[in-house]
């Protein structure tokens, strides 16, 4: 039995004590519990005493020791009316003898959070709150100091929590160390929960479509470097049909220019695919052979003529 | 025809006498332009004349031993061995350009600047006269900041292009004159 069922049954049995309290209050209201004249009494207030593990640990072996029907609501309350008598006034602690045990060992425990009568309310003992040892350690008497080590003791290892200590978890503690371990729960399939409400879709309805090939459409795309991150488009190449119409088409590519020269013809851009004849083809106006630049030289006379000529002429004239 | 100049080997530079020397001249020192500017400048305008000259003497007498024959000489020819002279003197490149019957030297990158530009109209009258032996005389026509143009013409006609340039006529209608003038003639 785990910790949790543990104080899962305690907390049973307490309220199951409170219960027949109440009962008991209902049923005969002139004759007073002995436990509330403690509590009328005139004593000072005793300070709240915190359970000693020993008395958790004591409840916690008058829950294990036995079945619960081994301990009957009667023979708890019996119990209870005993004890309360011999507790001092005003004292928030009862000692419950195990059943298991002899009256002279206590079994201590918390009665200071009950509820006021005018509450419904069912509260079980701050048991939860406690520190928990494994059930050796308890079982040994061991005390295990509960406050964190200081810092200069260096590195300490983390203690297990309740679910790895706990033999169901031993399993996920075998999956987690695993080295298939995911950290994603192992189910066996979704549940209902995250499956919702599962539509079914009708198959798609519709024309066909066929689509061509791509190498049809369009030339291979040139080797791409593999250092290249994205493979870059291809150069575009212009198309010159030959000077007679109906020709096959002619690819100029760089430094084509032989194909220019045999064709007058290009296409911009080039829209259509090289299936065939092209279906609107823009031809340029042929160029004849004309001159285009026409060249005049400095002058015809100056190869002929002298310097001295030259000069003579240029000082001559007035003096002539 | 004359030889291609070539100017190889054509300023020594005897550095343990500390002469320089050009081929077939006479030796040569290498002095500030500014400071050689400085002393035509403050001479008088004859000396500075009669300096430039002398420099376009000797320009012209090694062009002429250059060029051979002169009379069958061509222009290129002339400007290929006068302007390798200048050049090698440091006055600058020297070009021919032919304006009706006008003939214009054009002078790019002179040391001396527009101030120098007279310096230069004598050296030119030298060269010419040493090796054509014809009296000419050299007016400025225009200048800019790296080019000026000197007219190569006769005394009457340089009295008149600068008559007209200093009234404002630009250079071109000045030698459109001159030309017309020559024809009426």
């Amino acid at each position: 039995m785990n910790m949790g069922e543990r104080i899962s049954r305690l907390e049973l049995l307490l309220t199951r004590i409170r219960e027949r309290r109440r009962m008991r209050r209902a049923a005969g209201p002139a004759a007073p519990e002995p436990a509330q004249d403690a509590r009328l009494g005139v004593a000072p207030a005793a300070p709240n005493i915190l359970p000693s593990r020993e008395s958790v640990g004591g409840i916690l072996e008058l829950v294990e020791d036995g079945p619960s029907e081994a301990l009957s609501e009667d023979d708890v309350l019996e119990m209870s009316s005993e004890l309360l008598e011999s507790v001092p006034p005003f004292g928030d602690v009862r000692s419950v003898p195990s059943a298991s045990r002899s009256a002279e060992e206590p079994v201590e425990f918390s009665l200071s959070d009950d509820a006021p009568d005018s509450s419904e309310r069912d509260r079980a003992p701050d048991i939860e709150s406690f520190p928990v040892e494994e059930p050796s350690l308890i079982e040994e008497g061991r005390e295990v100091p509960v406050k964190t080590p200081p810092p200069e003791s260096g590195q300490q290892q983390a203690p297990l929590t309740a679910a790895f200590s706990d033999p169901e978890a031993a399993g996920f503690k075998e999956d987690r160390e695993s080295p298939s371990f995911s950290g994603v729960a192992r189910t066996d399939g979704p549940s209902v929960e995250q499956l919702g409400q599962t539509i079914d879709l009708s198959p798609a309805e519709g024309p066909d479509l066929e689509l061509d090939r791509l190498s049809d459409l369009a030339p291979p795309a040139p080797a791409v470097e593999e250092e290249l991150e994205a493979a870059l488009p291809g150069a575009y190449t212009a198309q010159y049909p030959e000077r007679d119409s109906g020709g096959p088409v002619q690819e100029l590519s760089e430094g084509g220019a032989e194909a220019q020269e045999s064709g007058d013809t290009a296409r911009w851009p080039p829209t259509e695919p090289r299936t065939g004849q092209a279906s609107r083809v823009v031809a340029r106006s042929p160029v004849f052979d004309r001159e285009v630049a026409e060249f005049s030289k400095i002058g015809p006379s100056w190869p002929t003529r002298t310097f001295l000529s030259l000069l003579d002429e240029s000082l001559g004239a007035r003096e002539r | 025809m004359a030889m291609p100049f070539d100017p190889s080997r054509s300023v020594a530079f005897d550095l343990n006498r500390g002469q320089i020397t050009l081929k077939g001249g006479a030796e040569r020192v290498l002095v500030p332009s500014d400071a050689l500017l400085a002393l035509c400048t403050g001479s008088g305008r004859e000396e500075s004349t009669d300096f430039g000259r002398r420099l376009g003497t000797e320009a012209g007498r090694r062009a002429a031993e250059r060029l051979g024959d002169i009379r069958s000489a061509t222009p290129e020819e002339v400007v290929e061995h006068l302007g390798a002279e200048l050049a090698l003197a440091g006055l600058g490149s020297l070009s021919l350009e032919q304006w009706g019957r006008s003939l214009v030297f054009m002078v790019t990158g002179s040391p001396f600047g527009a101030a120098g530009d007279e310096l230069l109209a004598s050296v030119l009258q030298g060269a010419l006269q040493r090796a054509f032996a014809r009296d000419a005389d050299v007016v400025r026509l225009e200048r800019d900041d790296r080019r000026a143009r000197f007219l190569i013409t006769n005394h009457s006609g340089a009295e008149q292009v600068r008559g007209w340039i200093s009234q404002g006529t630009a250079w071109g209608e000045a030698l459109a004159r001159l030309d017309s003038g020559r024809g009426a003639s």
